[in-house]
């Protein structure tokens, strides 16, 4: 099948199996490695992207379900060399270890940040309790989303 | 070499024709999130999917014919967001707000999760309580209307025919001051989010404002048997009554009855009765914390 | 005169943050080798049986599978993942493919295909008849003398007593004895990033593998005991780890990967999903423990007696050594004159234990914690202040001869953070009636630092600064998300006197790093890796030092060295870069401005930490809220402080899981019951608290600037902490982990009549 949907800013066609997930066809067939496996089953949330600015398990959705979509993957986060405000704030505050889940907190922060640009630390835990992290307890994460939110 | 062919139609018109030639490799894919699981788990390699998300016709949450009308193309997030269900079907939300992660809530769709039936969703104990209808179409573009129970009918199992979709949850608009709840624990932990329900429960009360009296009640206990069903004995405890500390207790204790009779001296199910009376608590709070006259129960969070 | 630190004692961002935040980085998982082939792997479905039949030949037929592999067509060679050194005495148990499974996930076969797709296809198509075994579950239930064998030698692999002193006459004398009996917990390790490996073998036979490992030369030494070959023949090289936390210690795909490559002459990649990671690969190893601890009216310690019954799971790996590890924790902690500490590690027909943070250490503490918590109780004491009696001091000796404790901080932690907790006033304040009851409680443990005294601890770096001014410093160093690598170029940069940015720090790979004996293990790499990096920086200064005098013409001691330069003190102005230096050394003294070093380990301090925690408990449905919580720890000097409070932080998420949620769960057949993340529950972030940390730096003599580990101890104090504050609550005695609802349900029901009005 014949999928055409904008990635990370630009034009993408792609003919593949619409029963694909999102998942394979970013990892297997557009190279995009930065989206991660953990479980497979919408639990961990390592997988997560935007899709028409929300937060999506990509492991969850069908190649087939995205035509005409948007998508945004952590590779489209930085601009022209320059990193997003929520990354700097990813290093600033240690937020990242192993940094498996990394692509994945942050596609689900930038989905908050974008909704709602100055979340609480309840609505941020929320917004990322779908995904787990084994390194860090999640406390510098939750800081480094809110010195974004702040800065706003 | 298996492939799976896959629709997208963009009206109910064309959805008619697609479900026309539905046979048992066919699947209605409504968020996706448990299909993209099951093909895989299933080892499912080709077949057709019919992807309900092209259909904007059904992505309406409106009021119209003394109805709640909820598009089957409408997510979790968006049914929990929604100021006319929090309104007017506020156990509807609070289930859809405790639905998976948000990242699930913000795919699937409750079509979807009525038309898997597991035991343990939690949007349909919810919608069993609020009776709701559900609407579908078929392949020769018959339009029927069933009720939860007639939908839901055994573990993991519908009576959705194969050329047979939903396309409408219909929520009948309340009468006079009503207030509905949702609770649930999940199982085997303390966690409070992302939790798969160990117990749900979602109850409706309607009330007469000026003397404050329960004059009717709709409570549904979800995940203590194969589908969800009315707690009879806890209606009853409810209706005609005013709403006292007391009426707690003797609530409580009949939710209690159900899940005892529910689970059947199973042991591992044990856990449920307590869960069951975390549930009614916090329910019973959510509905009459405000009303509650005389006494201080020891239930109340300090 | 006063020194200051430019680099140890700064928060420097971890050495690949930006190829992490960014997507870039490549883990096993993400590599892509011309022409590679993609394996899956078939797992037993039952607990325990022989195979009578093995049907490949479905698999076998489907387009794109390359080749099928079963006990039939595979070594059988014997060997134990646990084993990373050679001379290392292990019972040899595991092999590549087994004819006999003893575990719901036992290795049967694999499959070869030339996509992902395929060979999880043609791994479903494989048909086994077994002939089924009677199973054992129960680690209690194999001690019996007619359980069935799960291995021919029997079901009870180790046993072994320490001690010190006459532990009968200490409980002979004592005025309260308090006896636990304890269980805790299989658990998974939930690193983020499933087991994954790929390897490739060459036209000569020479096998690479790249594995997110924490010891190459443990997965070296594995794959060629497995595959018979020699240990020149098989490079091995660290990627990037996506968390392991002692599960991904113990080679597990990287010999059947390597085989598989071997065979067929192509890369293979072998990827597990979430599942097989879970049931297939290494658990936290389950104990019961019983303990009698004895005391006298003021809370003096007497004698304890301390007996562990380990449960190894379907291979032994390292059960016999997680029970010596336990065994030796319990006399680090108090000043203990009488104690005695037996173990039994037996095989059941569940997953297998394996290395897991902490290393025995969280399951001997909860045991051991737990049943201090309960003395005080007994004796009506604040358990502060029994403990306060007890602890160790600094540079006490250990009781049965193991090293010297070092500079023992745990004394100072309990006073400290018990005030900066409140703890006396939590702690006497009057309960709460109604459904919700608060509880305070605490645990303090003990940890080591590397393998001194235990096993050869020793590692060979090279340290050298090239012509452009750059130090790299080579060794065996894994990185599992934890900074080691940037804690080594902080230890470097600050040694040398140089900028960070130019200190480069590579990977473990067997082929390019000096031998190093025990990787990332043992809590030993800051204390014994980051010693080596810094005797290296040392020699690398005396020896550039030494030309320098040359150069400069003038004496050692007019050198200065600073951010990258070197001068005469009389004559700034004419200051060179280490780069000119470096230049200079090779072209006029044919030397190197480099050192290489065996570094031994000089010590095995111990490490300290103490958790203070405040809970809420649903008196209705048991569940647990954690309201606050305060980890104090003993680390002689952080390094980094942004990372070591990181270690602490994600380490008692592990904590609260093993106390709150986390546990493997069998049916009566041995069926993983939870073997995926909707039904294994790891604390999420909404539930999570921020934990605060409380860093004691009173500086360790033999560590690189006074340093001692922290990334396993962390891990330790919190399940008992969180279990005493439940029992503080309730006023309960919880005695089977993690304290599900269920569980603290039961026990409330128990204390009758007291919760009735809630019921």
């Amino acid at each position: 099948m014949y999928i055409r949907f904008k990635l990370n800013g630009s034009e993408c066609s792609i003919v593949t199996d619409p029963g694909k997930r999102l998942l394979d066809v970013l990892r297997e067939d557009l190279g995009l490695t930065g989206t991660k496996e953990g479980c497979g089953e919408g639990e961990c949330g390592a997988c997560t992207v935007i899709i028409d600015g929300l937060a999506v398990n990509s492991c969850l959705v069908l190649i087939g379900q995205l035509g005409g979509k948007e998508i945004i993957t952590v590779e489209g986060l930085e601009k022209d060399g320059e990193l997003d405000s929520l990354q700097k704030a990813f290093i600033n505050n240690g937020a990242v270890q192993c940094g498996y889940c990394t692509p994945g907190m942050l596609m689900s922060s930038k989905a908050l940040l974008m909704k709602n640009p100055h979340p609480t630390e309840e609505e941020i835990r929320i917004a990322i309790s779908g995904n787990l992290c084994r390194c860090t307890g999640y406390t510098k994460i939750v800081a480094a989303v809110k010195e974004v939110s702040q800065d706003a | 070499m298996e492939r799976f062919l896959f629709e997208t139609p963009t009206s109910v018109k064309e959805l008619i024709v697609y479900l026309k030639d539905a046979d048992a490799d066919t699947y209605i894919l409504s968020g996706g999130t448990d299909l993209a699981i099951k093909l895989r788990s299933r080892g499912i390699y080709s077949g057709r999917i019919i992807d309900m998300s092209g259909i904007n016709e059904l992505k309406h949450i409106k009021i119209e014919d003394g109805f709640i009308k909820i598009g089957a193309n409408v997510t979790f997030s968006e049914i929990g967001e929604s100021e006319i269900i929090n309104s007017y079907a506020a156990c509807v939300g609070q289930a859809a707000r405790q639905i998976g992660s948000l990242q699930i809530r913000n795919a699937a769709r409750m079509a979807g999760n009525v038309a898997n039936s597991s035991p343990r969703g939690d949007s349909i104990p919810a919608l069993l309580a609020v009776d709701a209808l559900i609407k579908t179409i078929n392949g020769n573009g018959e339009i029927a209307q069933r009720t939860i129970d007639e939908i839901v009918i055994g573990i993991s199992k519908n009576s959705l025919n194969k050329d047979e979709a939903i396309i409408e949850m219909l929520i009948p608009c309340p009468k006079g001051s009503s207030r509905s709840a949702f609770g649930k624990y999940g199982r085997e932990s303390s966690r409070t989010t992302v939790v798969i329900a160990n117990i749900n429960l979602a109850a409706v009360v309607r009330y007469d404002s000026r003397i404050g009296v329960i004059e009717d009640a709709s409570v549904v206990i979800g995940s203590a048997a194969p589908v969800p069903y009315h707690a009879v004995m806890a209606e009853n405890v409810l209706k005609g009554n005013r709403p006292t500390g007391e009426l707690g207790d003797r609530f409580v204790a009949a939710l209690q009855e159900h899940v005892k009779g529910s689970i059947n001296g199973v042991k591992r199910y044990e856990n449920k009765i307590d869960e069951v009376t975390g549930a009614g608590i916090d329910i019973y709070y959510m509905l009459f914390g405000d009303m509650i006259t005389g006494g201080d129960s020891p239930w109340k969070r300090l | 005169m006063e020194e200051t630190l430019r680099y140890v004692g700064a928060s420097v961002p971890i050495h690949d943050v930006k190829e992490k935040i960014t997507g870039r980085t490549k883990y096993v998982g993400d590599m892509v080798l011309p022409e590679m082939l993609h394996a899956k792997l078939l797992l037993s479905g039952i607990a325990h049986g022989r195979i009578k039949n093995i049907d490949t030949s479905k698999a076998e037929a489907l387009p794109g599978v390359k080749a099928v592999f079963t006990y039939k067509n595979s070594p059988d060679n014997l060997y134990n993942s646990h084993k990373w050194i050679s001379g290392l005495e292990v019972i040899k148990d595991e092999r590549l493919f087994t004819d006999k499974v003893r575990y719901c996930g036992d290795r049967v076969a694999a499959v070869v295909a030339v996509d992902k797709h395929t060979a999880e296809k043609a791994a479903m198509l494989i048909e086994i008849e077994y002939e089924e075994l009677p199973i054992i579950i129960n680690p209690e239930d194999a001690l019996k003398d007619d359980a069935v064998k799960i291995h021919e030698s029997g079901n009870i692999v180790f046993k072994k007593e320490l001690g010190c002193g006459n532990t009968d006459m200490g409980m002979d004398n004592a005025y309260l004895i308090v006896s636990d009996r304890i269980e805790t917990p299989k658990v998974h390790h939930a690193a983020m990033e499933t087991h994954a490996c790929i390897a490739d073998t060459d036209p000569c036979g020479n096998i690479t593998v790249w594995s997110p490992c924490q010891v190459v030369f443990q997965v070296q030494l594995i794959v060629s005991e497995a595959l018979g070959i020699p240990e020149s023949k098989v490079r091995v090289i660290k990627t990037t780890l996506g968390g392991s936390f002692g599960g991904k210690g113990q080679p597990t795909l990287e010999p059947v990967c390597a085989y598989l490559s071997h065979q067929l002459k192509k890369p293979v990649k072998l990827v597990m999903d979430r599942t097989e990671t879970i049931i297939g690969t290494r658990t936290r190893t389950k104990t019961i423990g019983t303990v009698k601890t004895a005391v006298d009216k003021d809370g003096n310690i007497l004698a304890r007696d301390i007996s562990m019954l380990v449960d190894a799971g379907g291979y032994l790996t390292n059960g016999s050594a997680v029970a010596m590890a336990m065994g030796k924790k319990a006399f680090k902690l108090y000043r203990i004159q009488n104690q005695s500490y037996s173990t039994t590690t037996v095989y059941t027909n569940t997953p297998i234990g394996g290395a897991a943070r902490g290393y025995g250490s969280p399951q001997l503490h909860t045991l051991t914690e737990i049943n201090i918590d309960n003395a005080a109780r007994g004796l009506g004491m604040d358990p502060v202040e029994l403990r306060l009696k007890n602890l160790v001091h600094p540079y006490d000796k250990d009781p049965i001869g193991g090293p010297d404790l070092g500079n023992a901080r745990v004394i100072d932690c309990v006073v400290k953070g018990a005030e900066v907790f409140n703890w006396k006033e939590r702690f006497t304040r009057q309960k709460d009636g109604g459904r919700f009851v608060r509880g305070v409680g605490m645990a303090c443990c003990a940890h080591g630092n590397g393998y001194f005294g235990a096993y050869p601890d020793f590692i060979t770096v090279s340290l050298r600064i090239s012509g452009d001014g750059c130090a790299v410093l080579k060794g065996a160093f894994h990185d599992l998300g934890c900074g080691t690598n940037t804690t080594m170029m902080q230890i470097v940069a600050e040694t040398l006197d140089m900028d960070i940015e130019k200190v480069f720090v590579p990977g473990a790979d067997t082929l390019a790093s000096p031998f190093d004996s025990a990787g990332t293990q043992a809590s030993r790499v800051t204390f014994v890796c980051g010693g080596a990096a810094m005797k290296a920086a040392q020699l690398v200064k005396e020896k550039i030092m030494k030309y320098g005098a040359g150069i400069f013409e003038c004496n050692i001691e007019d050198l200065v060295m600073k951010k990258g330069f070197m001068w005469d003190r009389r004559k700034e102005s004419e200051k060179m870069s280490y780069g000119e230096i470096a230049s200079i050394i090779q072209t006029k003294y044919s030397d190197e401005a480099g050192e290489t070093v065996t570094y031994q380990s000089p010590g095995n301090p111990a490490s300290y930490g103490v958790n203070f925690v405040e809970v809420e408990v649903d008196t209705v449905t048991g569940m647990v809220k954690i309201l606050d919580f305060l980890a104090v720890h003993d680390i002689g000097k952080a390094i980094n402080p942004e990372f070591v409070i990181g270690q602490i932080q994600g380490a008692v998420q592990m904590g609260i899981g093993m106390a709150l949620s986390e546990e493997i769960t069998l049916d009566s057949k041995g069926r993983i019951q939870n073997d995926r993340f909707g039904r294994y529950l790891v604390v999420n972030a909404p539930d999570m608290p921020d934990v605060k940390v409380l860093l004691i730096e009173e500086g360790e003599e033999y560590g690189p600037y006074g340093a001692k580990s922290v990334g396993e101890v962390a891990a330790v104090a919190a399940p008992p902490a969180i279990i005493n504050a439940i029992n503080n609550a309730l006023d309960i005695n919880i005695d089977v982990l993690p304290a599900i609802p269920e569980r603290i349900m039961e026990k409330i029901k128990k204390k009758k009549g007291q919760y009735s009005d809630c019921l």
